[in-house]
């Protein structure tokens, strides 16, 4: 049994995903990046006696290291076991693909190039010599078309090739110009490498797969990889000191490269008049020209960009754009909660028992004996059950978000409202997300994955909570009934909305100005060509993050549910935990014109929002002998009312956002921060609120 | 740079043309983004609208279609005619 580990690079759009999903089908692993939130899949195959290990890296433009899923790919081709990289080019845009891969072959590691959208290719009549462009990189290829590809058995034959005779497959780097290549290769001869390693000529010099220069490369010969020492300096002079760091230890001489690299580094920009930057991404599109004018022939007009822009010149157009989007948005989501509230009901009917389905709490509450039963019954089931009512909101929307996304629409929405999200200090994608948190701030929280930069995506998730998700909505109609007039009730329900986005808005604006140093993170946005979604990955996509969402619900919410259960009927259910808590944080609620029983009530919240209302009427109930509805109305007054559902919108996400949130955001003070603030903003709001209306009332 | 009549900042332009661009000025972390997404110096480039709020713009380069705030295209120097 050998295993190959092949780790997938490509730039975002290059259909790599469809690729993966293609050959790993369901049996792939979704989790985080150490450290980082950047989405990491792995996946399995094996053909025979051959496991191969699929690591699908991020998208991305180029190995720069200048955002996270740069450097944590780069991390992962250094430092962990890759046998080949396999790199999947946009044939359909070969230029600029190609420019990652000239990157990608400096690193020394064998490769092997997938040329998809070969089917895009042929439609805009281009003709592309891939032979030829392969054999000058010295990496074998294959030519796809997408999830139109109808067999992989070329793709298996070439990896287990390349796998078996690595030594003739190391790819060929390019040549900087003068000046520069001079200083790489004067550097590369000095260094003492402590265990270097050259792969030998063989001396087969009638081998056509034979790249004779390479054995002249020296590598560092790393735990996992043997990585090119070229590569460590050319990452050094365009300034990655992450790269030279990662050289060091196996230098015998010099002992301070970077200092070395930095007077280098000075002498070719005086020599140049340019910066290094601009010398290396010419080169490679050089190259990269040359590539192109010897080897692939244009037709006249490009068609696949055409039929996207004649889509583009109706959906952005300067008038039709924001009535479009609108309409796009309303009906995604009015069909992703009305069909998840269709669900909702039957589950939450069976758990209940509300309906005609069998009362799952109450049978099993009075079928196990004891105090066992109703930890069953009361605790865990109605607490998962909490969150499973979510399920469905939730898949729907992860299928509305995969259609947006995949379709090549999300693009265009934050093309369109990103001036007025700009403003408040986020990012055109903020206004999906944060629209998608109306229904439910989980689905919310995991669709700012599609955001590249880290200072906007973490804003984003930041102010989520802020939106007024489903759950709270039974709160605020509750107090609205009792409390307001029909007349006034959806202007009292439309205003709470408007707190919270208003709220959001200044948030964002805080935390950009002070958190991230405002510097301007590129919004340089790739608007993709228009495709059909195809189901396969529409229904990997939603599997994929609904599954992490089921088991979350299965592990930490159900703990949080026992948690809650016990404090609630502990040690009696008239003089419980949570009843002395209440009491005990009343001189918080205090100021904010709320009372003890508001304060149990929110602390029941944490765990699902739409439990204060029955926690209130329960509490209410005992206190009011029976009626807590008259109860409630005798104790608080509309205004009071108006004060605790704007604390309820606003002073804690539920526990399952919360871990979703932690799970997202990565570092723990980001995380800290964003837990934090709610309530302190929620009460200091309510207090100002509550004794400026008292003046009035 | 030359003349400045016959340069011009990519985002001053008006939709429906196409420039080449000479020169990336500006942060090394927004230029060097730029420069990868396929802007490098000697790329024609067309503009090809604006958002309905005037920001950002969208152009297209090398066959495809990329969107890019005012600031950003401001950093972009382009020949006119």
């Amino acid at each position: 049994m050998k295993e190959i580990t092949l780790a997938f690079a490509g730039q975002p759009n290059s259909g790599k995903t469809t690729i993966f999903n293609e050959i790993t089908g369901a049996r792939q692993h979704v989790g985080n990046w150490p450290g980082v939130t950047v989405e990491y899949k792995d996946g399995y195959k094996t053909i025979g006696d051959t496991t191969y290990k699929l690591v699908d890296l991020p998208g991305l433009y180029s190995m720069s290291a200048n955002s996270y899923e740069e450097i944590v790919s780069r991390d992962f081709l250094i430092k962990e076991k890759v046998d080949i990289i396999v790199n999947i080019i946009d044939s359909s845009v070969l230029d600029r693909s190609l420019f990652l891969t000239t990157q990608l072959t400096e690193i020394g590691l064998p490769m092997v190039l997938v040329f998809n959208m070969d089917d895009i290719v042929q439609k805009n009549q281009t003709e592309i010599d891939y032979k030829r462009i392969s054999e000058s990189m010295n990496i074998p290829y294959i030519v796809t078309q997408g999830a139109k590809t109808k067999s992989w058995d070329k793709f298996y034959e070439i990896i287990n090739e390349v796998y078996d005779n690595k030594e003739y497959y190391i790819p060929r780097h390019i040549s900087f110009s003068g000046e520069l290549e001079t200083e790489i290769t004067e550097m590369e001869n000095s260094l003492k490498v402590k265990n270097p390693f050259q792969f030998t000529d063989k001396g087969n010099s009638t081998d056509t797969r034979h790249a004779h220069d390479i054995p002249g490369d020296i590598f560092v010969s790393k735990e996992n990889n043997p990585i090119r020492l070229r590569w460590f300096i050319v990452r050094g002079f365009e300034g990655d000191k992450e790269a030279i760091n990662m050289l060091q230890p196996n230098l015998i001489s010099p002992k301070n490269l970077e200092a070395q690299i930095d007077i280098k580094r000075g002498h070719v920009t005086d020599v140049y008049g340019d910066s290094i930057d601009e010398i290396v991404t010419d080169d490679r599109y050089a190259f990269i020209s040359g590539l192109i004018n010897k080897f692939v022939s244009y037709s006249k007009t490009s068609n696949k960009v055409s039929i996207t822009e004649r889509i583009d010149n109706i959906l952005l157009n300067k008038w039709l754009s924001i009535p479009f989007f609108a309409a796009i948005m309303y009906c995604a989501f009015y069909v992703a909660f009305n069909v998840g509230d269709f669900i909702a009901g039957y589950i939450d009917g069976w758990i209940n028992g509300t309906d005609d389905f069998i009362g799952l709490v109450g049978y099993i509450t009075e079928s196990v004996p004891g105090a066992l039963g109703e930890l069953l019954g009361s605790g865990v089931v109605a607490g998962v059950g909490a969150v499973i009512v979510f399920l469905p909101y939730i898949a729907c929307m992860f299928i509305v978000i995969a259609i947006l996304e995949d379709s090549g629409y999300m693009a265009r929405a934050a093309f369109v409202v990103d001036r007025a999200m700009h403003a408040f200090g986020l990012h055109g994608k903020s206004f999906v997300a944060m629209l998608l948190g109306f229904g439910c701030n989980i689905p919310a929280v995991m669709a700012t994955r599609t955001m590249e930069s880290r200072a906007d995506r973490l804003i984003t998730i930041f102010v989520i909570p802020l939106m007024s998700c489903s759950a709270r909505l039974p709160i605020y109609t509750f107090f609205v009934a009792i409390f307001f007039e029909p007349k006034w009730r959806p202007l009292v329900l439309m205003s709470i909305y408007l707190i919270g986005i208003l709220v959001a808005i200044i948030v964002g604006k805080i935390c950009k100005g002070t958190m991230f140093d405002d510097k301007e993170t590129p919004f340089v946005m790739e608007m993709p060509a228009y495709r059909w979604p195809t189901f396969k990955s529409t229904i990997i996509h939603t599997w994929d993050r609904t599954k992490q969402f089921i088991v979350r619900a299965g592990t930490i919410v159900a703990g949080c549910a026992i948690l809650i259960w016990f404090i609630s009927v502990y040690p009696s259910e008239d003089n419980s935990i949570v009843m002395m808590l209440g009491h005990w944080i009343e001189p918080i609620f205090k100021p904010i014109g709320l009372d003890w029983m508001a304060g149990v009530a929110s602390i029941f919240g944490i765990g699902a929002k739409e439990v204060v209302v029955s926690a209130l009427e329960v509490i209410a109930g005992a206190q009011g002998a029976g009626d807590a509805e008259a109860f409630i109305r005798s104790i608080y007054t509309p205004f009071q009312s108006y004060i605790f559902m704007m604390f309820c919108l606003m002073y804690w996400p539920c526990f399952a956002t919360v871990i979703t949130m932690k799970k997202e955001i990565g570092e723990w003070k980001y995380f800290l921060f964003s837990i934090i603030y709610p309530p302190l903003v929620a009460w200091v709001l309510c207090f100002i609120v509550w004794n400026i209306g008292k003046l009035f009332m | 740079m030359s003349d400045t009549q016959k340069t011009a900042h990519l985002a001053d332009l008006k939709p429906g043309k196409s420039y080449k661009v000479l020169k990336i000025v500006g942060e090394t972390n927004i230029k060097r983004r730029i420069i990868e997404m396929g802007l490098n110096p000697g790329t024609e480039v067309e503009i090809i609208r604006k958002a309905p709020l005037g920001d950002p713009i969208e152009v297209k380069t090398r066959g495809f279609l990329v969107s890019l705030r005012y600031n950003e295209a401001h950093n972009i120097i382009v020949e006119k005619e």
